[in-house]
């Protein structure tokens, strides 16, 4: 075969093997590059299926409300633990679902998360039914991850609040890497 | 009946290849040695026809994917031009490469370096919220990456598929891994298995081509001005010459003349080719030949050579010699021959090198599977401290199929078999061309490397020592003695009485010339009857010239009408570099020796002059081997310097046998160095040259060892173990290419060596042998 049908042939296979792989991605990907946006929609839906307990992340709520992320805190450990002026009231955060950027992976831990700013966020397992049980990194199924400051501003003292742990926590500022003091409530649905 | 044929082989990338072209070649029925050199990229094979065709070794060189072509007289600009065009090709693909790599480095890292320092980041390609696109663009980057560096994976997988592996096959190998798991781990993704953005080596694959691509060009380049003696020595040629022909002058291209042709050279103008004057005088430089800074005065009859410059008049000469025959051409050969040829000490270095690839391919395998089965049973053992984690691959723990991917990569990659293959030949290469710049032929890398050796040299007297011919060396009487006794000379054909009128300012008309058989010759000069010849003869008193024979001199005695009027001392006079080339060989702790075959008496003389100690005299020429051999016989490095035939079975018995430029063809046939300068001072600049090309190539092999017997075990995870960072092959690729470049910058600083203080430096490239200038003749008592 002359040299430039030897070419030929190589870029024709090689085309052959980039398109194959191409429609092998976005076969799987079921047509979208944002992989990560798209499932974390299917996996906050199970979050909402264990809603009821002590956590309401309300989807109802965020569907009617014409897209919003809504999240409600039992406020009374933290009233328990000295909170002044938040009687009556829950803890509500709520980011707008179109902001794409305050929606996360979390590697290390096999996590979603959504940050909803001033150092809030909501984390949950990609996949509740496996998380845990394939021995992935952690057994944490979801954690809410709330900064403190403003609430021992307020009066708490984060060390007594019921059900939550006050604990260091490994977070990037500004790019870099810091230790923050975190209040934590993890669960685990195993 | 063997016969010797040099193979210009292309398509070598690393020692690997010219072990394997070598084996090949060796393996041949009918082969009785081959030799391939890498820097040289030539093949030198011994065979006898009677066995083997070329054709079927130049088949068998094709069968394992290397090209063998039989090297083409006056292809220097054409192996210039293809050397610049692999060096252009080189670069072009180097900057594309790098063009892609960098971005693809940069999305790559600078998520990871957050930790150290914030870069500006596209979002839409941050890792952790778009790992598919994140990894698609890194695929996209690393295709023109891969493109540019096919070359890699053509010959690599040829090699691997032929069962000759080499070091395109460790990169190609290497980097397909890493692109084949990055390719696997992008469909996880795609998959939902987010987590697998983590274990992407695009840019590890894309690094690594760019680098050895950097290393690559960076390599030509050097390889080439390590040739550059070879260049300037063909760059003397002149590429036309002007034929006269029917009466009508052409101008035709110099690979067109032919022996016979009548050739006309203007002032100027170079000479084209080796020739006889015919017509016309002219003074010729032949300083780029010989080193003679003074123009020689040519006439018709007076050879001409090729590539000296005629200076004043124009003249027509004969072709005598062209193309591959010229003087030029003769000493380019030597010189290439040199260059292409193998020092011993190049012998280990082979061997690894043949056996290299596979080894660094088992290991790679082998510390990859140990790590991946490591990792299984002990996950803990993957995970690297924060401190080992600065500029490694990974992150925190890893999957043991990662982390043995990733020693398996850095392994192949790191392990440079170039470095090893060029340690030798570049040294080789350099120092050979730096000894031809000085006028020093080296005619082997063997010769270059006994020559660090050399204990003791063994110096011809005459010829070498000394200038080989007679010469007026005391005058006494009075002033018109030379003159007178010239006068009468002219008219003999005595060799001594040629040395009188060669040192006399003038000489005067003479009648009733005569010859006494054994006694002298007598004319009338100027109203005088004037004798020259022995003391009885001009009637000298008794005694008269004893100290001057005492001194080694032979006394001419001259009678003015029948009294003694003087005395004429002629004598072989010390050539003017003796006594420094002697003090330098001395200080460098070289024991020297004097052979001739001349009485004690005149050797002494000589040697107390030059202040040699040790004189072997009265040693017939057939005996100068026997006398070599005995000093070899006490554990002697012996090299012998010499000119004439006589000296050809001592110089060929030496260790090292010099030869004097100015000498015979055999003596030059036999030797192994030849200085074209006929300057003394030579040997010892020899003796240097190769202590400095030895320890630089010893400099190159420790560093070529060294570089791999360090790197392959850190690559392969030793440092880990001892809680120690895991290279990233990112690194290791960096290495692997500064290893081959080191080597090489260090061979070129060879181009910096000088001759020892004091020695004058000559213009010459190299010289030719057979033809003493006039000027130097006729200017020896100035």
């Amino acid at each position: 075969m002359k040299k430039s049908g030897k070419i030929g042939a190589a870029v024709a296979a090689a085309g052959l093997a980039l398109g194959g792989f191409l429609f092998l991605i976005f076969h799987n990907s079921g047509g979208t590059l944002d992989v990560v946006g798209k499932d974390a929609q299917r996996a906050l839906a199970e979050v909402r299926a264990v809603a009821g307990q002590e956590i309401v992340l309300d989807g109802a709520a965020f569907r009617e409300s014409g897209g919003y992320y809504w999240m409600e805190i039992d406020p009374s450990p933290f009233l328990a633990a000295g909170l002044r002026g938040a009687d009556g009231l829950a803890f509500q955060f709520m980011i707008k679902n179109n902001n794409r950027l305050a929606l996360g992976y979390h590697a290390a831990m096999d996590h979603y998360n959504i940050t909803f700013g001033g150092g809030n966020l909501f984390e949950w397992a990609k996949d509740l039914r496996t998380n845990g049980t394939t021995g992935g990194p952690q057994d944490k199924d979801i954690v809410f991850v709330l900064n403190p400051e403003p609430l021992i501003a307020a009066g708490l003292d984060p060390e007594n609040v019921e059900g939550w742990a006050y604990a260091p926590v490994q977070v990037e500022i500004g790019g870099r890497p810091a230790t923050v003091w975190k209040l934590l409530k993890p669960f685990d649905f195993a | 009946m063997t016969q010797t044929q040099i193979l210009d082989i292309r398509g070598m990338t690393c020692a690997a290849c010219s072990a394997r072209v070598e084996k090949i070649l060796t393996k041949q029925a009918g082969v009785a040695q081959a030799s391939v050199n890498l820097a040289a990229e030539k093949a030198r094979v011994e065979y006898d026809p009677a066995r083997v065709s070329l054709r079927a070794l130049i088949a068998a060189v094709e069968k394992i994917g290397y090209q063998a072509l039989l090297p083409r007289p006056e292809k220097a600009d054409e192996d210039r031009l293809r050397r610049e065009k692999a060096v252009r090709v080189l670069r072009a693909k180097t900057v594309v490469s790098a063009l892609f790599a960098v971005p693809l480095l940069y999305i790559a890292m600078a998520p990871m370096l957050t930790r150290w320092v914030t870069l500006p980041y596209p979002p839409a390609l941050d890792p952790m919220n778009y790992p598919l696109l994140y990894a698609l663009a890194e695929i996209a980057l690393v295709i023109p990456v891969v493109c540019a560096g096919h070359r890699f994976y053509a010959v690599g997988f040829r090699a691997l598929w032929m069962r000759s592996p080499n070091m395109d096959s460790l990169i190609a190998v290497g980097t397909s891994a890493a692109v084949l798991y990055s390719l696997f781990n992008t469909i996880q993704i795609s998959r939902g298995h987010f987590a697998a953005v983590n274990a992407l080596y695009f840019e590890t694959a894309g690094v690594i081509i760019t680098l050895i691509l950097l290393g690559k060009t960076l390599e030509a380049r050097s390889k080439g001005k390590t040739g550059e003696a070879i260049k300037k020595l063909m760059g003397l040629a002149p590429k036309t010459a002007i034929l006269l022909q029917d009466g009508a002058e052409r101008e035709i291209p110099i690979g067109d003349v032919v022996t016979g042709d009548v050739l006309v050279v203007r002032p100027g103008a170079k000479i084209p080719v080796d020739g006889v004057v015919l017509e016309g005088r002219t003074a010729v430089d032949e300083s780029m030949l010989t080193g003679e800074s003074m123009p020689v005065d040519k006439q018709a009859g007076d050879p001409v050579y090729a590539a000296s410059l005629n200076t004043t008049g124009s003249v027509t000469f004969r072709a005598e010699k062209v193309g591959a025959d010229t003087a030029l051409a003769q000493i380019i050969r030597l010189v290439e021959d040199a260059q292409g040829s193998k020092a011993p000490i190049a012998n280990l270095a082979d061997k690894v090198s043949g056996v290299f690839v596979p080894i660094v391919c088992g290991i790679a395998l082998l510390a990859g599977v140990a790590w991946f089965i490591a990792g299984r049973l002990h996950p803990d053992i993957l995970r690297l401290s924060d401190a080992a984690q600065a500029f490694s691959p990974i992150q925190g723990g890893a999957a043991p199929l990662t982390f043995a991917l990733v020693v398996f990569i850095s392994v192949l990659v790191i392990a440079c078999p170039c470095a090893l293959g060029l340690a030798t030949p570049t040294a080789i290469m350099v120092g050979t061309g730096k000894g031809a710049e000085h006028g020093i032929l080296i005619k082997s890398g063997e010769a270059l490397e006994t020559a660090h050796k050399i204990s003791t040299v063994v110096f011809d007297k005459t010829g070498t020592v000394t200038e080989g011919k007679p010469a007026v060396t005391d005058l006494l009487g009075p002033p018109d003695l030379l003159s007178l006794a010239a006068s009468v000379e002219k008219l003999s054909e005595h060799p001594l009485g040629q040395a009188v009128v060669a040192a006399a300012q003038e000489t005067f008309p003479a009648a009733d010339f005569r010859s006494v058989t054994g006694m002298g010759v007598e004319a009338a000069v100027q109203g005088k009857q004037v004798r020259v010849g022995r003391a009885a003869y001009a009637n000298a008193p008794e005694g008269e010239g004893a100290d001057l024979a005492a001194q080694g001199k032979t006394p001419l005695f001259v009678s003015f009408d029948g009294v003694f009027a003087g005395v004429i001392a002629v004598a072989d006079v010390v050539k003017p570099s003796s006594q420094a080339a002697i003090e330098a060989l001395r200080g460098m702790g070289v024991e020297v020796v004097m052979i001739t075959g001349d009485n004690r008496r005149t050797a002494e003389a000589i040697a107390r002059q030059v202040g040699i100690d040790r004189v072997l005299a009265e040693v017939m020429p057939q005996d100068k081997a026997n006398e070599i051999r005995q000093l070899q016989r006490e554990g002697k490095i012996v090299a012998m310097v010499g000119d004439g035939i006589n000296d050809a079975p001592a110089l060929a018995q030496a260790d090292v046998g010099i030869a004097i430029g100015s000498g015979t063809d055999v003596a030059m046939e036999s030797a192994d160095i030849v200085l074209m300068r006929s300057d003394l001072t030579d040997v010892p600049t020899a003796i240097q040259l190769s202590k400095r090309t030895i320890r630089n190539i010893k400099q190159n092999l420790f560093w070529a060892f060294g570089y791999n017997v360090v790197g392959i075990p850190v690559a392969a995870g030793l440092l880990h173990l001892f809680g120690g960072p895991l290279l990233n092959p990112i690194f290791a690729a960096a290495a692997m290419s500064l290893s081959s470049v080191s080597v090489l910058t260090n061979a070129l600083r060879l181009k910096r060596f000088h001759p020892f203080p004091g020695k004058k430096e000559g213009r010459s490239l190299s010289a030719h042998p057979s033809e003493p200038s006039k000027q130097r003749k006729a200017g020896r008592l100035s």
